[in-house]
């Protein structure tokens, strides 16, 4: 599905601007805003993160999220990604911005 | 009498609950930026994945009034934080739509957690590059 995130990184070639997300492809982003519009396979977003995502539609990089999003949701989604891509060691933290 | 093994050969890997996974960006007049990543794959666990194809394709679409740098680079994390760089195309000319093209096949099978990226890169001053950068695989149980 296509979720608007945020971006990670300091654009070293070692630490390169990019989504905290073990699964994405980058359809748009804007640098000075730090959010992109990436396209994430169903599988690795949670039920709970699906639904507020489509809850709360934004349309471009810019306009602020109708609502915020809950940490809860921002914990749901690092634990669903560990236990799909790497052993229970939470590596990634991504977050609807 | 007739004597049989119970021993039946494994699957060849695209009987194993295949599936093709694709990346892709393509993006025109992409000014100057630091290192980013366009999109990355990661093998989740229990699974394997065989990459068949990558393709990478950069031009200057405007050009810079500085020229430096601009590249493709796709590379490899294993799963133990070894770093191969599998494709790299890149160009330091100034000169509008020339084209600069880079493919690869049948190139590596990765095992869970291994990662694949796609930076790009363009460190001029002005100007604007347009950007493909493709992957093909099939993701199997491992």
């Amino acid at each position: 599905m296509i979720i608007r995130v945020a971006v990670i990184g300091t654009g070293a070639e070692r630490d390169p601007v990019r989504v905290d997300l073990p699964n994405y492809g980058e359809l748009t982003a804007d640098p000075v805003t730090g959010r992109a519009f990436v396209d994430v396979p169903n599988l690795d977003v949670p039920d709970g993160v699906a639904a507020f995502v489509r809850a709360n539609p934004v349309t471009d990089l810019v306009s602020p999220l109708p609502g915020e999003f809950p940490p809860s949701l921002a914990r749901q989604w690092a634990e669903h990604l560990a236990r799909r891509y790497d052993l229970g060691t939470a590596k990634w933290h991504p977050v609807v911005a | 009498m007739r004597v049989s093994s119970y021993a039946v050969a494994r699957p060849i890997y695209y009987d194993r609950n295949s599936a093709t996974k694709g990346k892709t960006y393509q993006a025109s007049a992409v000014a100057p930026h630091t290192t980013t990543t366009r999109w990355t794959y990661t093998v989740p666990t229990g699974k394997a994945a065989y990459v068949e194809a990558l393709n990478a394709m950069i031009y200057r679409d405007v050009a810079p009034t500085v020229v430096s740098l601009a590249q493709v680079i796709i590379y490899i994390v294993s799963s133990d934080a070894v770093t191969s760089t599998v494709l790299q195309v890149r160009t330091y000319t100034s000169a509008t739509y020339t084209f600069f093209y880079g493919s690869q096949s049948n190139i590596a099978l990765l095992k869970a957690g291994d990662q694949i990226y796609a930076n790009t890169f363009d460190n001029s001053t002005g100007g604007s590059v347009t950007y493909t950068v493709d992957l093909k695989l099939t993701e199997f149980d491992a």
